[in-house]
This record gives C-alpha cells, structure tokens and sequence, in this order.
C-alpha cells in the first residue's frame, strides 16, 4: 500500500529540481569572466591634468603645439588661435597612454599575466571545441583639448582629455565564421578611472596629458 | 518588446524636445534659436556618426564637443557604453546616465 506524499515534501520537490538543474549547468566558456581567470587592477595615483608655463606669446604657443602634436600619434581636429585652444584626437593601441592592469588568459599557465591594454590577445578556454578561439581587442579613442590662457609674459597651458576605451570579444569557429561579439566602451575623463567591470578598470598613465611638457622639452 | 520600442522613442522625443526647448533664449521676448544647440539636437535626433562628427566639425571646442565625440565612437563602433567612473580623490562616484542606452 502506497503511503501518500506529505504536502511538506511536495513543495520541496521542485526546489530540489531546480537546485540540480544550476548545479548541472556548465559554466558559460565565453563570458569575460571564464575568458579571463584572473585580473590585477592598475595601483598608484591617477595623473592629474596636464599644466605648462611658456615664456612666450599666446598665439605662437598654440602654432607650435599644434605643429608638435602629430609626431605624438595624434590627430589635430581644431586650432583657434584666437582662443588658444586645440582639440587633437587618437585613435588605436591603449598601451601607451593607459594603465588598465594585468589579466591571465583562460588556457594560460599561472603567473602569465598580460597588459589588459594589450591591443589583440587569441584566447583558447579550456575545454573550447576545436579550432574555437576568442579574440579579445581592446583599443583607445582619445580626445586631447589643450587651452591656453596669457599670464603677464608667460602662457599657462592646461590639457585634459576624454578617455574611451573599448574591449571586444569575438568567439570564431575554425571555418572564421564570428559566433558571438560583446563590444563595451567605458568612459572616462583625465584625473579619474574608468570601470567596464570586474575584469577591466583603466585609468591614464598621465603620458598624455604632460604631452605638452614633453613637446615643449 | 514593442512596449520597449515606444518607450525609447517616447524617451528619444523628450530628449530631442528638450535640448531643443534649451536651444531658445529665455528672454522673455524674443525667442531666438541657438545654432549650436539646435545643430545638437539634430545629431541627438539623427543619431549617427556622421551626424555627430558634423557637429564636432562645425563646434569643436563647443558644450557637446566631448559628448559627440563619445557618441560619434559609441555609434560607430556599435558599442553599448559605460560610464562608471571613480574621482582621483577617491571620494563619492559620479553616476552618469550611460549614453549609449539613449540611441
């Protein structure tokens, strides 16, 4: 004679179900966090904005600045004389400007950390089926906007710059079809740090905004 | 989903509305248009890179210079973009409404 189930034990059915189910779920092998298995945020103080003092005259100031800022990698969009002001723009690798940390590739062996400003990196998870890789991109787009301002004899330019950095992930298949693509841009400005997640915090090296010392120099 | 679509139009229409409403001078008079505020408008409503690039062209150290720059790469790449920055101070964050969630 079957003995009938106890209400008690038939409501703790289906949360043992669903308990098994998660517990059976393979982790997803593409997600940022499976791709990356480990990551070291950059540490030290975040570059302030840039600042300089010629001796020399407002407008030849701003000519030779945005005379020396191409041989920098960057593009100039705007000079007003005028104002004193330049907008120049970059885009491409973020090693030089940024410090985004360090991260260790899913497949690497322990200790292999990377520059997460590492413009392309081939990542194999393991367990991926084969010839299935993903493509981690991480590329700069920059816009430098330099004023100056007369002060008696001297010119002060002040520099400051609107940082996106963007990581994309492409799984491929071995045939080079693109399976799956997470593209996100964080935002951020001279003199804070940017956080896309936990696997991606960047903040200026401070090489860009002393850009102006350096030419200068 | 439809739901959403009308909502982001909605939200998309205000927006417009309201950077065209600030386009006018508040005199009390006359109400003149902005140029630079309602070519902003325009490349809010348009939406695209080149909309946005031709604002950055016409007003490069203007208010929205930065903005279009931001929303002319976000386009472009077809990106969804995050704004969750941390002061050099270290003291409280700055929320700010991500751009890429208004196209």
């Amino acid at each position: 004679m079957a003995t009938p189930a106890r209400p008690g034990r038939l409501a703790v059915l289906p949360a043992l179900l669903l308990l098994a189910a998660c517990a059976g779920k393979a982790p997803d092998p593409w997600a940022v966090t499976s791709l990356e298995r480990a990551y070291r945020p950059p540490a030290g103080d975040i570059a302030p904005s840039g600042r300089l003092a010629l001796r020399a005259g407002l407008e030849p100031a701003i000519r030779a600045m945005a005379e020396a800022l191409p041989a920098a990698g960057l593009e100039v969009e705007a000079v007003d004389l005028d104002a004193g002001r330049i907008a120049a723009v970059y885009s491409g690798e973020a090693e030089p400007w940024l410090d985004c940390g360090w991260f260790v590739p899913a497949g690497a062996a322990d200790g292999e950390w990377l520059p997460a400003t590492r413009l392309l990196a081939r990542i194999v998870p393991p367990g991926a089926p084969s010839g299935t890789v993903a493509l981690r991109q991480l590329r700069l787009d920059a816009r430098l906007v330099v004023r100056g301002e007369p002060l008696g004899d001297l010119v002060e330019l002040d520099s400051d710059v609107h940082y996106l950095v963007t990581r994309t992930f492409d799984v491929v298949a071995a045939d080079g079809r693109v399976l799956r693509t997470e593209r996100a841009t964080l935002v951020f400005d001279t003199g804070q740090s940017g956080r896309l997640d936990e696997n991606l915090r960047c903040r200026s090296n401070g090489r860009l905004e002393q850009i102006l010392g350096t030419l200068a120099g | 989903m439809d739901y959403l679509r009308s909502l982001l139009v909605t939200l998309r229409t205000l927006l417009v509305a309201s950077a065209a409403s600030g386009a006018l001078s508040s005199s009390g008079q006359t109400q003149e248009t902005d140029p630079e505020a309602q070519l902003w408008a325009e490349a809010l409503e348009e939406g695209t890179p080149d909309a946005f690039q031709n604002y950055l062209d016409t007003y490069p150290f203007g208010p929205h210079a930065q903005e279009a720059f931001e929303a002319m790469i976000v386009t472009a790449l077809g990106s969804r973009s995050i704004e969750d920055i941390e002061p050099a101070d270290g003291g409280p964050r700055v929320d700010v409404t991500p751009l890429g969630d208004l196209y």
